[in-house]
Protein backbone atom coordinates (compact mmCIF):
# COMPACT_ATOMS: atom_id res chain seq x y z
CA UNK A 1 0.00 0.00 0.00
CA UNK A 2 1.02 3.77 -0.73
CA UNK A 3 0.23 6.30 1.58
CA UNK A 4 0.47 10.04 0.69
CA UNK A 5 0.97 12.59 2.96
CA UNK A 6 1.15 16.76 2.75
CA UNK A 7 3.13 17.76 5.50
CA UNK A 8 4.34 21.09 6.83
CA UNK A 9 7.50 22.19 7.90
CA UNK A 10 6.94 20.74 11.60
CA UNK A 11 5.45 17.73 10.26
CA UNK A 12 1.93 18.81 10.89
CA UNK A 13 -0.84 17.63 8.95
CA UNK A 14 -4.59 19.40 10.29
CA UNK A 15 -5.71 21.70 12.50
CA UNK A 16 -9.13 21.96 14.15
CA UNK A 17 -9.96 19.20 11.68
CA UNK A 18 -9.20 20.88 8.35
CA UNK A 19 -6.11 20.54 6.15
CA UNK A 20 -3.38 22.91 6.78
CA UNK A 21 -3.06 23.63 3.08
CA UNK A 22 -3.51 22.96 -0.53
CA UNK A 23 -1.89 23.33 -3.94
CA UNK A 24 -2.97 22.40 -7.41
CA UNK A 25 -0.22 21.57 -8.16
CA UNK A 26 0.57 18.54 -5.78
CA UNK A 27 -3.02 17.27 -7.31
CA UNK A 28 -2.08 17.48 -11.32
CA UNK A 29 1.29 15.54 -9.64
CA UNK A 30 -0.81 12.60 -7.80
CA UNK A 31 -2.90 12.64 -11.15
CA UNK A 32 0.41 12.27 -13.58
CA UNK A 33 1.50 9.41 -11.27
CA UNK A 34 -1.50 7.53 -10.16
CA UNK A 35 -3.99 5.65 -11.93
CA UNK A 36 -6.69 5.78 -8.78
CA UNK A 37 -6.49 7.13 -4.98
CA UNK A 38 -8.79 6.23 -2.42
CA UNK A 39 -9.61 8.97 0.14
CA UNK A 40 -11.73 9.71 2.79
CA UNK A 41 -15.03 11.37 2.60
CA UNK A 42 -13.48 14.47 4.44
CA UNK A 43 -10.85 14.96 1.18
CA UNK A 44 -13.99 14.09 -1.43
CA UNK A 45 -14.39 17.72 -2.22
CA UNK A 46 -10.68 18.46 -3.03
CA UNK A 47 -11.19 15.81 -5.34
CA UNK A 48 -14.56 16.17 -6.88
CA UNK A 49 -12.58 19.71 -8.48
CA UNK A 50 -10.03 18.01 -10.27
CA UNK A 51 -10.37 15.16 -12.63
CA UNK A 52 -8.36 12.35 -10.72
CA UNK A 53 -10.17 8.82 -10.52
CA UNK A 54 -10.59 8.53 -6.53
CA UNK A 55 -13.04 6.89 -4.37
CA UNK A 56 -14.32 7.35 -0.80
CA UNK A 57 -12.55 4.71 1.35
CA UNK A 58 -13.42 5.23 5.49
CA UNK A 59 -10.95 2.30 6.44
CA UNK A 60 -7.67 2.62 4.73
CA UNK A 61 -6.42 -0.34 6.32
CA UNK A 62 -8.87 -2.85 4.34
CA UNK A 63 -7.05 -1.54 1.05
CA UNK A 64 -5.06 -4.00 -0.61
CA UNK A 65 -1.30 -4.10 -1.22
CA UNK A 66 -1.23 -2.07 -4.56
CA UNK A 67 -3.64 0.55 -3.58
CA UNK A 68 -2.56 4.27 -3.15
CA UNK A 69 -4.77 6.11 -0.22
CA UNK A 70 -4.31 9.65 0.18
CA UNK A 71 -4.27 10.22 3.99
CA UNK A 72 -5.84 13.57 5.69
CA UNK A 73 -8.11 13.52 8.44
CA UNK A 74 -7.45 9.70 9.03
CA UNK A 75 -4.22 9.59 10.39
CA UNK A 76 -2.41 6.54 12.23
CA UNK A 77 0.80 5.60 12.96
CA UNK A 78 -1.04 2.06 12.89
CA UNK A 79 -1.46 2.45 8.92
CA UNK A 80 2.75 2.60 8.44
CA UNK A 81 2.50 -0.58 9.51
CA UNK A 82 0.64 -1.57 6.58
CA UNK A 83 2.87 0.41 4.13
CA UNK A 84 4.99 -0.56 1.68
CA UNK A 85 5.58 2.84 0.38
CA UNK A 86 5.41 6.84 1.72
CA UNK A 87 5.01 9.56 -0.26
CA UNK A 88 5.34 13.07 1.63
CA UNK A 89 4.59 16.70 -0.27
CA UNK A 90 6.22 18.87 2.40
CA UNK A 91 4.84 22.57 1.69
CA UNK A 92 7.61 24.25 3.16
CA UNK A 93 6.32 26.33 5.12
CA UNK A 94 4.89 26.84 8.86
CA UNK A 95 1.54 26.28 9.71
CA UNK A 96 -0.71 25.64 13.32
CA UNK A 97 -1.74 21.96 13.69
CA UNK A 98 -2.88 19.53 16.75
CA UNK A 99 -2.35 16.13 14.27
CA UNK A 100 1.03 15.44 13.11
CA UNK A 101 2.63 12.98 10.88
CA UNK A 102 4.70 11.73 14.34
CA UNK A 103 6.91 8.69 12.52
CA UNK A 104 10.25 8.52 12.12
CA UNK A 105 10.38 7.02 8.57
CA UNK A 106 13.83 6.49 8.50
CA UNK A 107 13.72 4.60 11.87
CA UNK A 108 10.66 2.48 10.87
CA UNK A 109 12.57 0.07 8.01
CA UNK A 110 11.78 2.64 5.53
CA UNK A 111 14.68 4.43 3.37
CA UNK A 112 14.33 7.56 1.12
CA UNK A 113 14.56 6.27 -2.64
CA UNK A 114 13.58 10.08 -4.43
CA UNK A 115 13.01 13.10 -3.78
CA UNK A 116 12.58 15.82 -5.99
CA UNK A 117 10.82 19.80 -5.99
CA UNK A 118 8.67 21.22 -8.18
CA UNK A 119 6.34 24.82 -8.21
CA UNK A 120 3.23 24.65 -6.23
CA UNK A 121 0.78 27.38 -7.11
CA UNK A 122 0.58 29.08 -3.55
CA UNK A 123 3.84 27.47 -2.24
CA UNK A 124 7.09 28.75 -4.00
CA UNK A 125 8.18 25.05 -3.86
CA UNK A 126 6.89 21.74 -2.77
CA UNK A 127 9.49 19.15 -1.88
CA UNK A 128 8.28 15.42 -2.29
CA UNK A 129 10.02 12.53 -1.36
CA UNK A 130 9.25 8.60 -1.92
CA UNK A 131 10.16 6.12 1.08
CA UNK A 132 9.95 2.49 0.49
CA UNK A 133 10.32 -0.57 2.71
CA UNK B 1 -8.41 55.55 3.16
CA UNK B 2 -8.91 51.82 3.80
CA UNK B 3 -11.07 52.60 6.79
CA UNK B 4 -13.03 55.43 4.77
CA UNK B 5 -13.43 51.64 2.60
CA UNK B 6 -14.83 50.27 5.85
CA UNK B 7 -16.77 52.44 6.85
CA UNK B 8 -18.20 52.78 3.68
CA UNK B 9 -18.97 49.15 3.93
CA UNK B 10 -20.89 49.40 6.84
CA UNK B 11 -23.55 52.14 5.60
CA UNK B 12 -23.77 50.04 2.73
CA UNK B 13 -25.14 46.95 5.42
CA UNK B 14 -27.13 49.47 7.19
CA UNK B 15 -28.88 50.87 4.46
CA UNK B 16 -29.99 47.24 3.32
CA UNK B 17 -29.96 44.65 5.72
CA UNK B 18 -31.74 42.40 3.91
CA UNK B 19 -28.65 42.00 1.56
CA UNK B 20 -26.40 39.88 4.29
CA UNK B 21 -24.85 38.04 2.12
CA UNK B 22 -23.98 34.79 3.92
CA UNK B 23 -25.42 32.60 5.78
CA UNK B 24 -22.28 32.60 8.37
CA UNK B 25 -23.19 29.29 9.93
CA UNK B 26 -21.62 29.59 13.27
CA UNK B 27 -22.52 28.86 16.23
CA UNK B 28 -21.92 31.98 18.25
CA UNK B 29 -21.45 31.99 21.82
CA UNK B 30 -23.47 34.44 23.91
CA UNK B 31 -20.23 36.92 25.00
CA UNK B 32 -18.57 36.98 28.05
CA UNK B 33 -19.42 40.50 29.36
CA UNK B 34 -17.32 39.65 32.84
CA UNK B 35 -13.58 40.05 31.34
CA UNK B 36 -11.43 42.41 33.03
CA UNK B 37 -9.03 42.80 30.38
CA UNK B 38 -7.98 46.06 28.37
CA UNK B 39 -8.46 44.72 25.11
CA UNK B 40 -9.57 47.67 23.35
CA UNK B 41 -11.95 45.28 21.42
CA UNK B 42 -15.44 45.24 21.00
CA UNK B 43 -14.97 41.36 21.01
CA UNK B 44 -13.23 41.42 24.28
CA UNK B 45 -14.54 37.81 25.30
CA UNK B 46 -11.68 36.34 26.94
CA UNK B 47 -9.80 37.37 30.14
CA UNK B 48 -6.43 36.59 30.90
CA UNK B 49 -7.59 35.23 34.45
CA UNK B 50 -8.66 32.16 32.55
CA UNK B 51 -6.39 31.38 29.86
CA UNK B 52 -3.69 28.96 31.08
CA UNK B 53 -0.33 29.97 31.64
CA UNK B 54 2.18 30.05 28.75
CA UNK B 55 3.54 26.54 28.76
CA UNK B 56 5.79 26.78 25.62
CA UNK B 57 3.67 26.44 23.51
CA UNK B 58 2.96 29.57 21.13
CA UNK B 59 -0.39 29.26 21.19
CA UNK B 60 -3.85 27.96 22.63
CA UNK B 61 -7.67 27.36 21.27
CA UNK B 62 -10.25 28.95 22.68
CA UNK B 63 -14.08 28.87 22.39
CA UNK B 64 -13.50 25.63 20.44
CA UNK B 65 -12.04 27.57 17.88
CA UNK B 66 -15.10 29.26 17.02
CA UNK B 67 -14.43 32.84 16.51
CA UNK B 68 -16.87 35.43 17.63
CA UNK B 69 -17.67 36.89 14.84
CA UNK B 70 -21.70 37.72 13.99
CA UNK B 71 -24.14 36.80 11.08
CA UNK B 72 -23.61 40.83 10.11
CA UNK B 73 -20.30 40.52 9.88
CA UNK B 74 -20.22 38.02 7.27
CA UNK B 75 -19.83 39.49 3.57
CA UNK B 76 -18.28 38.85 0.57
CA UNK B 77 -17.08 42.45 -0.32
CA UNK B 78 -13.26 43.09 0.73
CA UNK B 79 -12.30 45.54 3.62
CA UNK B 80 -9.95 46.20 6.10
CA UNK B 81 -10.34 48.61 9.32
CA UNK B 82 -7.57 49.36 12.16
CA UNK B 83 -8.46 51.08 14.95
CA UNK B 84 -7.46 54.11 16.57
CA UNK B 85 -4.73 54.45 18.76
CA UNK B 86 -5.84 54.78 22.41
CA UNK B 87 -4.55 57.71 24.60
CA UNK B 88 -1.77 55.29 25.93
CA UNK B 89 -0.63 54.77 21.92
CA UNK B 90 -1.56 51.22 21.90
CA UNK B 91 -3.11 49.17 19.48
CA UNK B 92 -6.56 48.21 19.24
CA UNK B 93 -9.13 45.38 17.32
CA UNK B 94 -7.98 45.11 13.65
CA UNK B 95 -10.50 43.57 11.70
CA UNK B 96 -10.95 42.49 7.74
CA UNK B 97 -12.31 41.01 5.02
CA UNK B 98 -9.86 39.47 2.91
CA UNK B 99 -9.75 38.73 -0.28
CA UNK B 100 -7.61 38.70 -3.41
CA UNK B 101 -8.20 42.18 -4.32
CA UNK B 102 -6.48 43.31 -1.35
CA UNK B 103 -3.50 41.46 -0.94
CA UNK B 104 -0.55 42.31 -1.62
CA UNK B 105 1.17 42.67 -5.05
CA UNK B 106 4.50 44.41 -4.99
CA UNK B 107 6.95 44.12 -2.32
CA UNK B 108 7.32 44.56 1.73
CA UNK B 109 7.80 48.38 2.70
CA UNK B 110 10.15 49.69 5.11
CA UNK B 111 8.24 49.75 9.19
CA UNK B 112 11.24 50.31 10.96
CA UNK B 113 10.19 54.44 11.58
CA UNK B 114 7.11 53.32 13.91
CA UNK B 115 8.05 52.96 17.45
CA UNK B 116 5.13 50.73 18.92
CA UNK B 117 4.16 51.10 22.65
CA UNK B 118 6.49 48.97 24.62
CA UNK B 119 9.01 49.04 22.05
CA UNK B 120 13.17 48.58 23.88
CA UNK B 121 15.62 46.83 21.90
CA UNK B 122 16.81 43.76 23.08
CA UNK B 123 19.17 41.45 21.52
CA UNK B 124 19.37 37.52 22.96
CA UNK B 125 22.07 34.77 21.37
CA UNK B 126 19.57 32.67 22.53
CA UNK B 127 16.38 34.13 20.36
CA UNK B 128 16.35 33.62 16.44
CA UNK B 129 17.83 36.56 14.78
CA UNK B 130 19.01 38.05 18.06
CA UNK B 131 16.53 40.55 18.68
CA UNK B 132 13.77 40.30 20.71
CA UNK B 133 11.00 42.11 20.27
CA UNK B 134 9.46 42.51 16.33
CA UNK B 135 7.68 45.17 15.16
CA UNK B 136 4.87 42.92 14.75
CA UNK B 137 1.67 43.27 12.16
CA UNK B 138 -1.53 42.30 13.74
CA UNK B 139 -2.88 41.58 10.44
CA UNK B 140 0.01 39.77 8.55
CA UNK B 141 1.44 41.37 5.98
CA UNK B 142 0.97 38.54 3.47
CA UNK B 143 -3.15 39.05 3.76
CA UNK B 144 -3.31 42.74 3.40
CA UNK B 145 -0.58 44.38 2.26
CA UNK B 146 0.49 46.96 5.38
CA UNK B 147 3.74 48.20 5.72
CA UNK B 148 4.09 50.97 8.20
CA UNK B 149 0.93 51.22 9.59
CA UNK B 150 0.89 52.54 13.01
CA UNK B 151 -2.65 51.08 14.27
CA UNK B 152 -1.35 47.54 12.66
CA UNK B 153 1.87 47.11 14.31
CA UNK B 154 2.41 46.31 18.03
CA UNK B 155 6.02 45.32 20.50
CA UNK B 156 5.52 41.62 19.92
CA UNK B 157 8.33 38.98 20.35
CA UNK B 158 10.28 37.24 18.01
CA UNK B 159 8.70 33.99 19.14
CA UNK B 160 4.87 34.81 19.05
CA UNK B 161 5.40 36.57 15.51
CA UNK B 162 7.22 33.60 14.49
CA UNK B 163 6.07 30.47 15.95
CA UNK B 164 2.33 32.24 17.19
CA UNK B 165 1.03 34.16 14.25
CA UNK B 166 2.80 33.37 11.64
CA UNK B 167 1.74 29.77 10.61
CA UNK B 168 -2.20 31.19 11.17
CA UNK B 169 -1.61 33.90 8.58
CA UNK B 170 -0.22 31.21 6.11
CA UNK B 171 -3.00 28.79 6.22
CA UNK B 172 -5.21 31.65 5.63
CA UNK B 173 -3.04 32.88 2.60
CA UNK B 174 -2.90 29.59 1.02
CA UNK B 175 -6.64 28.89 1.58
CA UNK B 176 -7.58 32.47 -0.36
CA UNK B 177 -4.95 32.26 -3.08
CA UNK B 178 -5.85 28.46 -3.79
CA UNK B 179 -9.74 29.07 -3.70
CA UNK B 180 -10.54 32.85 -4.31
CA UNK B 181 -12.52 32.76 -1.28
CA UNK B 182 -12.68 35.23 1.00
CA UNK B 183 -12.01 34.76 5.00
CA UNK B 184 -13.05 37.03 7.92
CA UNK B 185 -10.20 37.61 10.08
CA UNK B 186 -9.54 39.47 13.18
CA UNK B 187 -7.06 40.14 15.53
CA UNK B 188 -7.31 41.87 18.62
CA UNK B 189 -4.59 42.96 21.19
CA UNK B 190 -4.73 41.92 24.46
CA UNK B 191 -3.04 44.36 27.42
CA UNK B 192 -3.30 44.46 30.92
CA UNK B 193 -4.33 47.17 32.67
CA UNK B 194 -2.11 50.45 31.59
CA UNK B 195 0.48 48.04 30.13
CA UNK B 196 2.30 49.14 27.03
CA UNK B 197 3.20 45.52 25.51
CA UNK B 198 0.45 43.34 24.72
CA UNK B 199 0.05 40.26 27.06
CA UNK B 200 -1.17 38.61 23.77
CA UNK B 201 -3.02 38.50 20.87
CA UNK B 202 -6.46 36.34 19.41
CA UNK B 203 -6.41 35.42 16.02
CA UNK B 204 -10.20 34.52 14.97
CA UNK B 205 -10.70 33.86 11.11
CA UNK B 206 -13.81 31.98 9.19
CA UNK B 207 -13.84 31.01 5.45
CA UNK B 208 -17.34 32.74 3.94
CA UNK B 209 -17.87 31.13 1.02
CA UNK B 210 -17.94 27.75 2.33
CA UNK B 211 -19.59 28.48 5.88
CA UNK B 212 -15.62 28.03 7.63
CA UNK B 213 -15.19 24.02 5.88
CA UNK B 214 -11.47 25.83 5.08
CA UNK B 215 -10.64 27.72 7.36
CA UNK B 216 -12.15 28.45 10.92
CA UNK B 217 -10.40 29.29 13.97
CA UNK B 218 -10.45 31.46 17.27
CA UNK B 219 -6.74 31.22 19.26
CA UNK B 220 -4.71 33.51 21.81
CA UNK B 221 -1.17 33.48 20.68
CA UNK B 222 1.07 34.42 23.57
CA UNK B 223 3.52 37.42 23.43
CA UNK B 224 6.11 35.40 25.37
CA UNK B 225 10.13 34.59 24.55
CA UNK B 226 10.96 30.99 26.11
CA UNK B 227 13.77 31.94 27.99
CA UNK B 228 13.16 36.16 28.68
CA UNK B 229 11.26 37.39 31.11
CA UNK B 230 9.30 40.72 29.99
CA UNK B 231 7.91 43.33 32.04
CA UNK B 232 5.21 44.04 29.91
CA UNK B 233 4.54 47.73 31.68
CA UNK B 234 7.39 48.98 29.76
CA UNK B 235 8.91 46.62 27.56
CA UNK B 236 12.11 45.63 29.58
CA UNK B 237 12.96 42.39 29.90
CA UNK B 238 15.91 40.21 30.99
CA UNK B 239 17.09 36.45 30.53
CA UNK B 240 15.74 34.37 33.10
CA UNK B 241 18.49 33.42 35.41
CA UNK B 242 18.75 29.05 35.59
CA UNK B 243 18.37 29.27 39.36
CA UNK B 244 16.56 27.50 41.72
CA UNK B 245 14.60 30.65 43.06
CA UNK B 246 13.18 30.98 39.50
CA UNK B 247 9.63 29.83 39.07
CA UNK B 248 10.04 29.63 34.89
CA UNK B 249 13.48 28.40 34.16
CA UNK B 250 13.60 25.37 31.79
CA UNK B 251 13.69 22.03 33.86
CA UNK B 252 16.40 20.30 33.07
CA UNK B 253 15.40 16.66 32.31
CA UNK B 254 16.78 13.06 34.42
CA UNK B 255 15.80 11.62 30.86
CA UNK B 256 18.18 11.07 28.40
CA UNK B 257 17.02 10.96 24.72
CA UNK B 258 18.50 9.24 21.21
CA UNK B 259 18.36 11.91 18.62
CA UNK B 260 18.18 11.21 15.14
CA UNK B 261 19.88 14.13 13.85
CA UNK B 262 18.85 13.43 10.16
CA UNK B 263 15.25 13.05 10.62
CA UNK B 264 14.93 15.47 13.31
CA UNK B 265 12.86 13.16 15.95
CA UNK B 266 13.76 11.79 19.55
CA UNK B 267 13.46 8.68 20.97
CA UNK B 268 13.32 7.15 24.36
CA UNK B 269 16.54 5.11 24.78
CA UNK B 270 14.72 2.04 24.55
CA UNK B 271 13.04 2.32 21.25
CA UNK B 272 12.92 -0.01 19.20
CA UNK B 273 13.60 2.60 16.53
CA UNK B 274 17.01 3.66 17.70
CA UNK B 275 18.77 0.62 16.85
CA UNK B 276 17.55 1.48 13.35
CA UNK B 277 19.34 4.73 13.22
CA UNK B 278 22.63 5.20 11.57
CA UNK B 279 25.36 5.49 13.70
CA UNK B 280 26.36 9.28 11.87
CA UNK B 281 22.92 10.15 12.30
CA UNK B 282 22.65 9.31 16.52
CA UNK B 283 23.25 10.75 19.27
CA UNK B 284 22.27 10.86 22.95
CA UNK B 285 21.50 13.87 25.12
CA UNK B 286 20.53 14.52 28.46
CA UNK B 287 18.51 17.93 27.33
CA UNK B 288 14.77 18.48 28.37
CA UNK B 289 12.23 17.76 25.81
CA UNK B 290 11.08 21.04 25.94
CA UNK B 291 14.60 21.91 25.14
CA UNK B 292 14.55 19.23 22.22
CA UNK B 293 11.45 20.85 21.06
CA UNK B 294 12.89 24.12 20.86
CA UNK B 295 15.16 23.23 18.70
CA UNK B 296 13.25 21.60 16.51
CA UNK B 297 13.33 18.35 17.52
CA UNK B 298 9.76 15.88 17.77
CA UNK B 299 8.98 13.23 19.77
CA UNK B 300 8.93 9.80 18.04
CA UNK B 301 5.45 8.58 17.53
CA UNK B 302 6.12 5.00 18.46
CA UNK B 303 7.96 5.79 22.13
CA UNK B 304 6.35 8.75 22.57
CA UNK B 305 9.07 10.33 24.79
Amino acid sequence: MTLIFCVDDKFGLMFNKRRQSRDSAVLEDIKLNFEKVYISAYSEKLFSETNIEYEVCEDFSACDENEICFIEDKYSPDLLALADEVILYHWGKAYPADITFDIDLLSADFTLEEQSIFNGTSHSEIKKERYKR
Amino acid sequence: MKQLKYFAFLLAVLISLSTILCGCGLDLPEPDTTTTTQSNSDSSVITLDNLPEFDGTAYVAINDNIPYFTEDDCTTDSYEYYSPLDKLGRCGVTMACIGEDIMPTGERGEIGQVKPTGWVTAKYDFVDGKYLYNRCHLIGWQLTGENANEQNLITGTRYMNVDGMLPFENMVDDYIEETGNHVLYRVTPIFKGNELVARGVTIEAYSIEDNGEGICFNVYCYNNQPGVEIDYATGKSWTIEADATSTTQVEKSDDEYVLNTKSKKFHLPDCSSVDKIQEENKETTDKSKDELMDLGYDPCGACKP
